[in-house]
């Protein structure tokens, strides 16, 4: 299977999960369909998941640290030549985007869908300025003869933040297809369990992010 | 089904995360004046890379 089919799955496990199991007809006996479990099982199959995806990043820090001990100059002079000020903006314009879909997820359970279109915009125009900042920096480096395979930090650089911005695109396609289905009035404070996970991903998109600022850019 | 808190809570939790970042990212550009000709490690190896902190070297 290639990696565009099994991200398409993730995908559409994250936005339709009640799609991911047989329906009530085909319901051979095994499987919960009240409300209350299915949305508590959805739940635990997302942090599953999301522990996977801890997993997948650690072992990028795990490189990170060990080839930080291993040659600290190089670590060094590479972290001075990242941009601060961008990193920083990228760093507020993510931790803004998680109060965003906190707060989607807070009103969707009020039943404020008004308040939840705009949140979930709010945070995928968010992820857009992210991914533009991003294609910034990136380009400048490119243009200055930086390359991922420049060094080891840059392979770091590039590997993990490139990483963390396929998981941003992914977001945003969760978010933008939790908004379609926003706007086709398929949620209501009785049927949130998509939103609650899908704001459950982009929290990790944060987080991620949380820890490759300081690590990329500040630990000079 | 679980219930996120109030919004104010939310902001307060957002207000506080800026807080940090703000703290953390003054600290790393603020210039402590260390010097690795301070350092311990420094002057007995003479090499930048004996240095454990995690500093930037100003030698």
């Amino acid at each position: 299977m290639g990696i565009f089919a099994i991200t398409g799955k993730i995908i559409k496990s994250i936005a339709y999960p009640s799609e991911m199991v047989p329906s009530i007809e085909e319901d051979d006996g095994h499987h919960h369909f009240d409300p209350v479990t299915e949305h508590e099982s959805a739940k635990l199959g997302m942090w599953l998941f999301l522990a996977t995806e801890l997993l997948l990043f650690g072992g990028l820090f795990a490189a990170y640290a060990i080839y930080r001990a291993k040659y600290p100059e190089m670590f060094m002079d590479g972290s001075k030549s990242l941009d601060v000020v961008l990193g920083s903006v990228n760093t507020v314009i993510l931790i803004f985007s998680s109060l965003t879909v906190a707060i989607a997820v807070k009103a969707i359970q009020e039943n404020r869908i008004k308040l939840v279109k705009v949140m979930l915009w709010v945070t995928i125009v968010c992820a857009a300025i992210f991914a533009v900042n991003k294609y910034f920096e990136y380009t400048y480096k490119f243009s200055k003869g930086i390359f991922p395979g420049t060094d080891i930090f840059y392979s770091i650089y590039f590997a993990a933040t490139g990483v963390h911005m396929l998981h941003v695109f992914i977001g945003m396609a969760v978010l933008g297809i939790l908004l379609r289905k926003v706007y086709k009035g398929k949620y209501n404070k009785e049927n949130y369990t998509a939103i609650e996970i899908g704001g459950l991903y982009w929290h990790l998109v944060d987080l991620i992010w949380i820890y490759l600022f300081p690590l990329l850019y500040l630990v000079g | 089904m679980d219930n996120h808190g109030s919004y104010k809570s939310l902001i307060n939790i957002w207000l506080f995360l800026m807080f940090l970042t703000v703290i953390t990212v003054g600290a790393a550009e603020f210039d402590f004046g260390f010097k690795c000709s301070n350092c311990p490690l420094y002057r007995i190896n003479k090499s930048r890379s004996s240095c454990i902190s995690l500093h930037a070297f100003k030698a």
